[in-house]
């Protein structure tokens, strides 16, 4: 079977070299590159493992740093798959230790950091796995990524408390997270944490070398050393980055099973093929939607998101009523591009694992705990969500009941949130009865939120809302930094936020409700319930599975009793694609993309 | 003509009958009396507004139909008990359905506040420390001149945005934000202008009889401000209005209410979208009346110094 | 002369110490708090300890101004906590980019709005003068914010949209030469438009001032035309005024415009700081702010010394 395999990657791999002879051939391509171009929605903040804070982050750093375990491309519901590792970890001790084998082989790109070698780069090694979270657990590196470890593994929180604001020392050895030898790694959690195995498919617990950390200092940010399918040559911040194939990538073969969806999508068409197909990968990156798009139409960028504004434009109508617009859909109940679109494009629509939400301040003396119950759900039914989602998402969203959005197992469609609005009736009649007739008694409330414009537009109309049954609401628009800082301190009445997923599963977002995990931790609207934390707790150590995720349905039920959260909705991204660009498979949680793509006519730079 | 500028200095109460030779020489200027005019007109309905007859904070923020209607296109009207009738819009309705016709009105509102309470205490803050400064002279020169030179060094949109962390946002914190920059440029005109008045004769008169000092500052040497001070609490005027755009911009404008700095910083996505109408009808709106007040300040220089061409 | 413009540099330090001590006042304590945000989505009690701690902002105040003007002063300044560039670094890499976006534009109206002014001084009175004054005004009460909204649609947007023709980029910038040209056009146009105004009436004014002045009435007496007064005499003349004005304007040109860098998303020092602010990266706040001051103070002193040249009022003692 593996000689078969193998035999099989040979005449991929040949195939494909014909391929790209066979282009140069054909094009008129002077230096025969192989540009891939594309733009991204928002601007990376770091490329450096220790520091990643957004998916922007993630989408650069993905593809210069290699990740043991990564997402399966083409398989849906999600699967892992090895990546540096050899082989899907060695679980024991009741799902306690994990032993991972590295791959062989496996060199850094080559950087004048590697002094010894003269610039050459070594092999990854597993003690370089164990540098990494050490690195995270050093109070002074100001990691953003410790709270990925923190609290799994006892000794390397012994190790941060020790060391806590003091110099860390890398070479204190510690028995449940250490190197058995080059090519084994092995960790021991507190308590089971299956959960994990999505963490170790994240960019931020890859491996790299501490002499090129050591070397460059605080510049290593600027200087990515890593093992990924791409090393970067330029940064340009707030601009642009370029990064080019990095010929030292592991053997990576593009996958050859997917759904059936991917096989008449002809995704499959490269099945075997070694990756990345692209010499040259440059990012453009974009704060605002419009340009964005403009460059996108203008065809310089190998995908694109279409921006709500421009949604109307792109798809469409059947017709409109109110606010209400109904999409024009075709048999599979997919929306139809307009005749402009419908030429040069496909059309992926993907929904996303989203949380947006507002939330009531669980601690705060007026809408929280149980004494604001009443109030929390007379608010909570002033307000339409299916309103708002007509209003400003084009009614693309998902409206939800609870905390466990679509997507994630413990979803379930049928749970209804008997709080959601608009029912002014039964508002008004909560409202009497938790002790404010008509909102008299009731101080003015202050909803905390960003301040971009559309922000504020959503919510003036969610205030407006509110004042229907007398209640009145203050929203305060502040920058990201003011309301991150004000969150953590426990200073908003209520909140208007949004939680993109970390990986696939439901509790990434039940931990939100988790009353341990209260500010300044995850926790925004500090809701502490005693049934859920236990329940959460319990649930926590479960592998996947049906009985897991009845649990998780019984925390959304107290949740959505408690009306802590009102919400919710997901987002649907809308993904372009134009008829040239080969093997794109649109997802969020995948920050890998450039190295799976193809392009029938490669840019050339 | 040039001659007579030095004189005015002369005659200790000679403001008062510059005021009245100024204002018949205002109502000659054409274009200056119409541009008034306009101001006027705007006045009046921020007036309006503010005592309730129309374009209420409520009216202006309830929906009236749906989302995006065009100027000129009929869409189905929301009335006072939820009934509809079909209307045609004059000039849109905007993301959330509400009257851009009625968003724009309130907005004069707000930009009248806006403009008087920075202009007045902008110029408050500016001519007090100014004349302090300029008349006593010494350390508290010194010191005040200190403060207004390392404010003026550093772009004053950095100091606005500063201010607003200070003070929060909303109307109060970008009223507080703009008067508390704007003294500046005030204050170091008045002190310069004192300085100048307090060697004159008529200051050196009142001295000599043993005046207060007090007195010659408010009795001697105002009334020869008052030409600087109408010209700058109109110049504030209009730098805050447009200034309220700017802060719009970046997020630190006035948050919940409509105003046509809000107004254009929301509407300029819709823009790109074809829908044009709101940040439109903002953008125009706010240039009658900026120009309006910028031509009636010019009419009013001319008025007040006949040498004064800029 | 000489003793003039060293006490004019010498009163540099006593107001930067000032614009110092006000940045710190304003960002440092009531700023936001920068902790938060650099932790993470998940923190808990203890981090936000160590945070406080690495970050030196368990200090007294002001221990951390000393420590920040240490820094300052001897110019080690490490790197920036958002954007993880050094700072130095950030400062040179932006100002390009800001010089770009406004200096061709100062070139441009000056010299537009100098020419405009001589017209105007010339036909004083007259419908020419009477309309360019007009116009000034209305230039000038235009929206800066709506300039830029209606350029960038009508100009820049609406061809791509269109006809498919792209005339100027909608945003962006590309660093080097000549990668950045097309970048800066619209930008220097916008800056020029607005300015013009503003401009147009200060020209105006001084050279109305210098045309009314006795060796003008007579040079015109003994015939002089009018291509002589105008360039040979009154250009000549407010030479100095101008380049006094220019001057001034210079530091502004180095921040660029604040609003046009974040509108047209272009990397200069505005865009920078702007973006420091938002993350409450003080070192950076700071260090601009200080850098910008100082560029300030300093073009303000030279502006003072040519103006002091002219202007025989100005007491040089």
């Amino acid at each position: 079977m593996k000689k078969a395999l193998e035999k099989f990657a040979a005449l991929a791999i040949a195939a494909a070299m014909t391929m790209t002879t066979a282009c140069k051939g054909s094009g008129s391509s002077s230096e025969g590159l192989k540009v891939l171009e594309y733009g991204a929605v928002a601007v990376a903040g770091s490329s450096d493992p220790n520091d990643y804070a957004s998916m922007y982050d993630l989408d650069l750093g993905a593809l210069v740093y290699d990740t043991l375990y990564e997402y399966d491309y083409l398989a849906r519901p999600f699967k892992l798959k090895p990546g540096m590792a050899e082989a899907m970890p060695k679980v024991t001790h009741n799902g306690k230790t994990y032993t991972i084998k590295l791959k062989k082989g496996i060199e850094y790109i080559d950087d004048k950091c590697f002094e010894k070698t003269g610039g050459k780069g070594r092999e990854a090694v597993a003690g370089d796995f164990v540098y990494n979270l050490y690195r995270k657990a050093d109070s002074l590196s100001k990691s953003q990524n410790w709270w990925l470890v923190s609290g799994q593994i006892a000794g390397l929180d012994a190790l941060r408390d020790k060391y806590n604001g003091k110099e860390f020392n890398y070479d204190e050895k510690i028995d449940d997270l250490k190197a058995v030898d080059d090519h084994t790694i092995q960790f021991t959690l507190k308590k089971p944490f299956p959960q994990i195995m999505w963490v170790l498919a994240m960019a931020g617990m890859t491996l790299y070398p501490k002499e090129c950390v050591d070397y460059y200092g605080e510049d290593f940010d600027n200087h990515p050393v890593g093992t990924g399918a791409f090393r970067m040559t330029e940064w340009q911040k707030n601009a642009k980055y370029t990064l080019v194939r990095n010929e030292k990538y592991r053997e990576d073969l593009f996958p050859s099973e997917g759904t059936s969806e991917d096989k008449t999508a002809g995704r499959l068409a490269d099945a075997g093929k070694r990756m990345p197909f692209a010499d040259k990968v440059i990012v453009h990156e974009f704060s605002q939607s419009q340009p964005y798009w403009l460059q996108f139409r203008a065809g310089k960028s190998a995908w694109g998101r279409v921006p709500g504004e421009f949604t109307e434009e792109v798809f469409q109508i059947e017709s409109r009523e109110g606010n209400k617009k109904t999409w024009k859909k075709d048999a599979a109940g997919n929306r139809i591009l307009a005749d402009s679109y419908a030429g040069k494009y496909d059309y992926y629509p993907l929904p996303l694992l989203d949380f947006i939400y507002r939330a009531f301040n669980y601690e705060d003396e007026v809408v929280g705990g149980e004494k604001g119950k009443k109030l929390r759900q007379a608010i909570s039914l002033t307000h339409d969500l299916n309103e708002e989602n007509d209003l400003f998402y084009n009614g693309l969203n998902k409206v939800y009941a609870g905390i466990i959005p679509p997507g994630v197992g413990g979803f379930d469609p049928a749970v209804k949130n008997p709080y959601a609005g608009a029912d002014l009736e039964k508002a008004k009649a909560l409202l009497a009865e938790a002790g404010y007739p008509g909102g008299k008694g009731l101080p003015e409330l202050q909803l905390c939120g960003g301040n971009d414009a559309r922000t504020m537009e959503q919510a003036a109309n969610f205030i407006r809302n509110a004042k229907r049954i007398g209640v009145k609401i203050r929203y305060e628009a502040m920058r990201f930094a003011e309301l991150s800082a004000k969150l953590k301190q426990k200073r908003c009445q209520m909140m208007g936020l949004a939680w993109g997923g970390d990986w696939p599963d439901a509790q990434n977002f039940i931990q939100l409700a988790y009353g341990p995990n209260k500010s300044p931790g995850s926790n925004n609207a500090n809701y502490d319930n005693p049934k859920l934390n236990k329940i959460y707790e319990r649930s926590s150590v479960m592998p996947n599975g049906p009985e897991r995720n009845k649990l998780y349905q019984q925390m959304n039920a107290i949740v959505i009793e408690d009306s802590a959260y009102l919400g919710a909705m997901a987002r649907t991204r809308d993904y372009l694609i134009p008829f040239g660009t080969k093997n794109f498979k649109p997802e969020e949680m995948i920050h890998t993309h450039a190295k799976y793509i193809r392009l029938d006519k490669w840019g050339k730079k | 003509m040039t001659a007579a500028a030095p004189a005015k200095f002369v005659e200790p109460r000679y403001g008062e009958s510059l005021f009245r030779k100024s204002a018949r020489k205002f109502r000659r200027d054409r274009l200056g009396m119409a541009s008034l005019s306009i101001v006027g007109v705007y006045a009046v309905i921020a007036l309006c507004v503010k005592i309730g007859l129309f374009a209420t904070l409520d009216a202006a923020t309830t929906p009236v139909g749906r989302q995006h209607v065009a100027p000129g296109q009929t869409y189905q009207h929301i009335l006072a008990d939820k009934s509809v009738e079909e209307r045609t819009s004059w000039f849109g309705t905007d993301i959330r359905g509400n009257d851009v016709g009625l968003k724009l009105i309130y907005s004069i509102k707000q930009a009248f506040a806006i403009g008087i309470l920075v202009a007045f205490f902008s110029v408050l803050i500016g001519v007090v420390l100014g004349a302090i400064s300029g008349y006593f002279g010494g350390k508290t020169d010194d010191f005040l001149l200190w403060v207004y030179t390392s404010m003026s060094s550093v772009p004053y949109i950095l100091w606005i945005i500063a201010i607003s962390y200070a003070f929060g946002k909303g109307f109060t914190g970008v009223v507080i934000a703009l008067s508390s920059t704007f003294w500046v440029g005030i204050y170091f005109n008045i002190r310069a202008e004192v300085q100048r008045l307090k060697e004159m004769e008529f200051v050196l008169a009142s001295e000599s009889f043993g005046m207060g000092k007090m007195h010659i500052i408010f009795r001697d040497i105002m009334p020869n401000l008052t030409h600087l001070i109408s010209i700058f609490l109109s110049l504030n005027f209009i730098a805050a209005i447009k200034n309220e755009v700017i802060l719009s911009f970046l997020g630190l404008g006035i948050a919940g209410e409509p105003s046509w700095g809000a107004m254009i910083s929301s509407a300029r996505l819709d823009l790109l979208a074809g829908k044009w109408w709101e940040v439109t009808g903002a953008t125009i709106l706010l240039f009658i009346l900026v120009m309006a007040f910028n031509l009636f300040t010019d009419s009013l220089q001319d008025a007040f110094d006949p040498k004064k061409v800029g | 002369m000489l003793t003039y413009i060293a006490r004019k540099f010498l009163a540099m330090i006593p107001t930067l110490i000032g614009v110092s001590i006000l940045v710190f006042v304003i960002f440092n304590v009531v700023g936001d708090d920068p902790v938060y945000l650099y932790l993470g989505k998940n923190a808990t009690v203890e981090d936000v300890e160590i945070m406080r701690h690495s970050m030196g902002l368990d200090k007294p105040l002001w221990t951390q101004y000393l420590i920040s003007m240490k820094e300052l002063v001897t110019f080690n300044l490490g790197y920036s906590m958002s954007s993880k560039e050094k700072i130095t670094d950030m400062f040179l890499n932006g100002a390009g980019p800001s010089i770009a976006l406004t200096l061709p534009a100062l070139f441009l109206y000056s010299g537009i709005s100098i020419v405009l002014g001589l017209i105007c001084a010339y036909w004083r009175g007259t419908w020419v003068d009477k309309m360019i004054a007009v116009l000034a005004t209305v230039g000038m009460s235009i929206s800066y914010v709506a300039v830029m909204i209606f350029a960038q649609y009508f100009l820049a947007f609406m061809p791509v949209e269109k006809w498919g023709v792209e005339i100027f980029p909608i945003t962006g910038y590309e660093n080097g030469f000549p990668d950045f040209i097309p970048y800066i056009l619209l930008p220097n146009l916008i800056t020029t438009f607005v300015a013009l105004g503003y401009n147009t009436r200060f020209f105006r004014s001084i050279a109305v001032e210098e045309m009314n002045r006795d060796y003008i009435r007579t040079a015109r007496a003994y015939g002089a035309d009018t291509r002589t007064i105008l360039f040979k005499h009154v250009l000549k003349n407010i030479m100095i005024p101008i380049i006094a004005r220019v001057v001034v304007t210079l530091p502004f040109m180095i921040t660029g415009s604040f609003l046009l860098e974040q509108f047209f998303v272009v990397p200069g020092l505005g865009y920078k700081l702007l973006h420091a602010i938002e993350s409450a990266d003080f070192k950076v706040v700071r260090t601009f702010t200080m850098l910008i001051a100082f560029l300030v103070v300093v073009t303000n002193s030279v502006a003072d010394i040519l103006n002091s040249m002219v202007d025989p009022r100005v007491k040089l003692s």
